[in-house]
């Protein structure tokens, strides 16, 4: 039974905009990662933008790819996606971040790919927001334990003064 | 996206160290490709919901007025 969440580390851009949060030598003593976060990125002609997460520095979409369904308003729509969900864009609500929970289990099994959810909903007080389920796998068969978390804006753009990420651990007993 | 290079604010959990760094040049590559990427990807799923919405409103057209429908327009709204 898992034992709850334990903090391990948090990244916050509280000096200005930063091109990517980065969580390094993530400790190996847990079952589970739980991964928070509060987002928003620079890009100027849109509301929202796309969420990449990294892992241990591997940048093929090929090998971190999701199935995913969103709703926008009265609207939604399903895919295939190597972003990991949506954040906010710039032309989102002044000062509104993105919220997210990436919950990431068996993150040290060296023998199989690592799955994990990712949930993410754009905040914005005007027209329409995003609500974003994903589940996801990163890694090819095998590989090594998860070490290093990168977050970024798919589009390049920034990550926004204040944004944040908050890393729990989950222990199983 | 911004003109200037970007930083990486790198937090090291087991430490608690925290780095400030630029890009480096193999990251500032992976930024571009993965940003043409996205845009890519972006313009093909607007295209795409513009394409199914014209769809479904076309078949709509066509049921309120009796006429048939094509196959496409049919499976906008057949199980």
């Amino acid at each position: 039974m898992a034992k709850g969440y334990e903090f391990i580390s948090s990244s916050i851009a509280s000096s200005g905009a930063v091109g990517s949060l980065s969580l390094t030598s993530i400790p190996s003593g847990y079952a589970s990662l739980l991964l928070i976060m509060s987002l928003r990125s620079a890009r100027t002609n849109s509301a929202d933008d796309g969420l990449k997460l990294t892992f241990n520095g591997e940048t093929a979409v090929t090998n971190n790819n999701s199935t995913f369904f969103y709703g926008y308003g009265n609207t939604y729509s399903q895919g295939y996606s190597g972003e990991s969900g949506y954040l906010n864009g710039d032309l989102a609500t002044a000062n509104i971040f993105s919220s997210h929970e990436i919950l990431i289990p068996n993150y040290t099994d060296a023998n199989t790919v690592k799955p994990y959810l990712a949930f993410s909903t754009t905040e914005n007080n005007a027209a329409g927001a995003l609500m974003d389920v994903r589940a996801m796998r990163w890694g090819t068969s095998g590989g090594a334990a998860i070490t290093r978390i990168d977050i970024a804006a798919a589009t390049g753009n920034n990550l926004k003064q204040y944004s944040s990420a908050y890393l729990y651990g989950i222990r199983q007993s | 996206m911004t003109t200037d290079t970007p930083m990486v604010l790198e937090k090291n959990c087991t430490t608690g160290e925290e780095i400030l760094r630029p890009f480096t040049a193999a990251e500032l590559a992976q930024l571009e490709v993965d940003a043409a990427a996205y845009a890519i990807k972006e313009a093909e799923q607007a295209a795409a919901a513009t394409a199914l919405a014209a769809l479904k409103a076309s078949a709509k057209a066509k049921l309120v007025a009796g006429t048939p429908l094509t196959e496409a327009e049919a499976a906008t709204i057949v199980l």
